[in-house]
C-alpha cells in the first residue's frame, strides 16, 4: 500500500526552482531516504509531504488523503522530527513534563499519555533522567527527546528531517538503532533525509537521490550500484600451485580471472552469486585462502556519479 | 465533541506548563509583584493630587477608582491586544510552530494556549491594582448588577484579543517577522495611547478624539464599569458621542456595541490569521525550519 504518492510535484520560490515535477510512491512500513546536499529540495519536499508547504502545481495523496485538499487531516497523522536539536523541548520543564505537555497537545487522554511516556522514556534510555530540567541535559539527549515527543503518537508516517545532525558518533549509532526498532516494531513508515552517505546506506530500503530540485534517480541502494557499474571486483589472497591456479584461470575465464603476486583477481556481475561459486571452487581445490576482498561502487561514488561530480 | 475536548484540553496543558514555567522563577515573582505596586502607586498618588481638581461626572466622585478602572482595562487590553503577536513570533522563532500546526490543534488553539503567560502575568495586576488602592490610595467600589459587570469584563476581554488576533495575522499576512506590527502600533500606541479614557474621561478629549475612540472596546467597557462600579456613578446621563444620539440607556448602548465588537474583532481575527497561514503556507514562510 502506497502511503505517500506524490505525482509532478513543482515549487518555486521566485525565481529558483526548489522541487521540479517530482514523482515518488512510498509504500507502507518502508524506510525511504532523500539524499541530497544542501540546498537540493529535501526539506522542500518534507514540507509539501507534510503540507506546511503548497506546491505551484501537481498532487498526490498522504496515507490517502488529498494532498491539496485534505491538509489538516494530513497534518494530524503525521510526525515530525526537525533538524533543530531542542524544537518542542522547554528547558525549564523536567523531561517527563515536556513529554506529558505533548501527549495531551496530541490528544492521549491522562492514563494513555502517562503509558506512552513511561514507554517512550524507556525505549529512548530517558527514562533515568526523567525528572531533570531539559535544559539539564546533552544536546543528543534533547534530540531524543524531540523525536520521543514525534513518535509519542503512533503515527503511520514518520518525517525525519536530518536527524543525527549536530549529533555525536554515539548518539547517531544509537539513533540508528532506534529508527530501525520503531519501523519493525510498530511498521512506521519513515522517510528521512539526509547528507550522510553512511546513514543513507545502513537504514534505507530506497533512496531519492535529488539534485537542485531535480530526481536524478529514485531505486533501491543496489540498484543504484547497478546503475553505474554492472560489475565488481573480487580478489583472493591464496596460496596455490601453478596448476591449480591454471585450473582456476581457465574456469573462471568469464570473470577475466587473473593471478599475480599470490592474489587472484575477478571482476564478477555486481550483486551475483559468483563470489560463493568461487570461494566454493577454492574449496574443492583445496587451496588455502588467507584474505578476501570485493570492491563494489559505494553509495558515495554511486551519488557522485549520478549527480555529475565523479572524477 | 471529541475534538472539542482536545482543545479544551490542550488549552489547560499550556496554561498548566505556563504555570510551572512561571513559577520556576521565583525571584520573578517578588520583582513582579514590587512593579504593580509601583507602578499603580505612581499613577495613584497622581490621581490624588489631580483628583481634587477633576471631574469625572457622571462617573462618581472618587478619582482613584476611576484610576483603579483604567488601570484595570489597560492589564486585560495591554495582554490580550499587544500579545497574541509577541506569542505567535515566539512560536515562530523558537520553531515550535510547525509542531502545533502538525497536531490536532486547530490554529488558534496554541495562540491560546501560549497566551496564558501573558494572562498569568498581567491579570493578576487587576486585582492587585484593587487591592493596592482600596487599602492604601482610598479606592471606593460597588457592585451593582455584578453580572453586567462580569459580562462586560468578558466582552473587553474577548474583542481586544479579537484586535489583538488582526495585529498576529500579520506576521503572517505581511511577512512582518521583526519590527514594529502595524496594527498593534496604530490600536495600543496611538489610538490607546490617546483616547483609551483609562485616566481621563472621553469628555474632556476635543470632539475629533471622542470620535476615534468610538472605535476602541475600551470607551464602552470604561463607561459601563466606571457607571456601575464608583459610588456615585449615575447610570442615565450620556457622555460618548454614540450615547447623545442613540437614546436607550448607556449601559445598555455600551454592550450592545461591546458584543458587535467581539464578534467582528474576533471573527475578522481569527479569518484573518487562517488567511495568513494560509498565505505563508503558499510563499514559503510558515515555518523558520528551512
Amino acid at each position: 500500500m502506497s502511503i505517500v504518492n506524490l505525482n509532478g510535484i513543482t515549487k518555486k520560490f521566485g525565481g529558483e526552482t526548489a522541487l521540479n515535477n517530482i514523482s515518488v510512491s512510498i509504500n507502507e512500513g518502508e524506510i525511504f531516504t532523500v539524499l541530497g546536499k544542501n540546498g537540493a529540495g529535501k526539506t522542500t519536499l518534507i514540507k509539501i509531504i507534510c503540507t506546511l508547504l503548497l506546491p505551484d502545481s501537481g498532487n498526490g495523496t498522504v496515507l490517502g488523503y488529498d494532498l491539496l485538499k485534505e491538509s489538516e487531516k494530513i497534518r494530524a497523522n503525521v510526525s515530525l522530527v526537525a533538524p533543530t536539536v531542542d524544537v518542542g523541548v522547554d528547558p525549564t520543564l523536567t523531561v517527563e513534563e515536556n513529554l506529558l505537555f505533548w501527549a495531551v497537545v496530541y490528544g492521549l487522554d491522562d492514563a494513555e499519555a502517562k503509558r506512552r511516556v513511561k514507554e517512550t522514556l524507556e525505549i529512548l534510555g530517558l527514562y533515568n533522567v526523567r525528572n531533570r530540567w531539559a535544559m539539564e541535559i546533552s544536546a543528543g539527549m534533547r534530540q531524543k527527546l524531540g523525536i520521543g515527543r514525534a513518535i509519542l503518537v503512533r503515527h503511520p508516517l514518520l518525517l525525519l528531517d536530518e536527524p543525527t545532525v549536530k549529533l555525536d558518533v554515539e548518539s547517531k549509532f544509537s539513533l540508528r538503532k532506534f529508527i530501525r526498532d520503531i519501523r519493525k516494531e510498530f511498521r512506521t513508515t519513515i522517510l528521512l533525509t539526509t547528507h550522510y552517505f553512511d546513514e543513507a546506506e545502513e537504514l534505507s530500503d530506497r533512496v531519492m537521490i535529488l539534485e537542485k530540485g531535480n530526481m536524478l534517480a529514485t531505486d533501491s541502494i543496489e540498484n543504484l550500484r547497478r546503475r553505474i557499474s554492472a560489475t565488481e571486483k573480487i580478489e583472493i589472497r591464496a596460496k596455490a600451485s601453478p596448476e591449480k591456479a591454471d585450473k582456476i584461470i581457465s574456469h573462471f575465464a568469464e570473470f577475466r580471472a587473473v593471478y599475480e603476486n599470490g592474489v587472484f583477481r575477478f571482476t564478477v556481475p555486481i550483486f551475483s552469486d559468483a563470489m560463493n561459486e568461487i570461494l566454493h571452487k577454492f574449496v574443492n581445490e583445496n587451496i588455502e585462502i588467507s584474505e578476501v576482498a570485493s570492491s563494489s561502487p559505494t553509495l558515495e561514488e554511486t551519488f557522485l556519479t549520478l549527480t555529475g561530480r565523479a572524477k | 465533541m471529541r475534538n472539542f475536548i482536545v482543545q479544551l484540553r490542550s488549552v489547560i496543558a499550556f496554561a498548566k506548563r505556563e504555570y510551572v514555567i512561571w513559577t520556576s522563577y521565583k525571584v520573578n515573582i517578588v520583582t513582579w509583584i514590587l512593579d504593580v505596586f509601583i507602578n499603580s502607586a505612581l499613577f495613584f498618588m497622581l490621581s490624588l493630587l489631580m483628583g481634587k481638581h477633576a471631574n469625572i461626572a457622571p462617573y462618581g466622585n472618587n478619582y482613584v477608582s476611576f484610576v483603579v478602572l483604567g488601570l484595570s482595562a489597560y492589564y486585560i487590553s495591554y495582554t490580550n491586544l499587544g500579545d497574541p503577536y509577541d506569542r505567535v513570533a515566539r512560536i515562530y522563532w523558537n520553531g515550535t510552530m510547525d509542531l502545533y500546526l502538525l497536531s490536532p490543534l486547530s490554529l488558534v488553539t496554541p495562540v491560546i494556549g501560549i497566551m496564558y503567560r501573558s494572562v498569568l502575568d498581567d491579570y493578576p495586576r487587576v486585582l492587585l491594582a484593587f487591592l493596592f488602592g482600596t487599602l492604601f490610595f482610598g479606592a471606593a467600589f460597588r457592585f451593582m448588577q455584578p453580572f453586567t459587570i462580569l459580562l462586560i469584563v468578558i466582552l473587553l476581554g474577548i474583542s481586544t484579543f479579537g484586535i489583538g488576533m488582526i495585529s498576529a495575522s500579520s506576521f503572517f499576512l505581511l511577512n512582518l517577522k521583526v519590527g514594529t506590527e502595524p496594527v498593534k502600533f496604530i490600536f495600543q500606541d496611538i489610538i490607546i495611547a490617546l483616547a483609551a479614557g483609562y485616566f481621563y474621561p472621553i469628555s474632556v478629549l476635543p470632539y475629533s478624539l471622542q470620535l476615534v475612540s468610538s472605535v476602541l472596546p475600551h470607551t464602552y467597557a470604561l463607561d459601563a464599569l466606571r457607571r456601575l462600579m464608583i459610588p456615585g456613578g449615575n447610570p442615565n446621563i450620556p457622555v460618548l458621542p454614540i450615547q447623545k444620539i442613540w437614546h436607550v440607556s448607556p449601559i445598555f448602548s455600551d454592550l450592545v456595541i461591546l458584543l458587535a465588537m467581539s464578534v467582528v474583532f474576533l471573527f475578522l481575527g481569527f479569518y484573518l490569521y487562517a488567511l495568513g497561514i494560509e498565505r505563508a503556507r503558499r510563499n514559503g514562510t510558515l515555518t523558520r525550519w528551512q
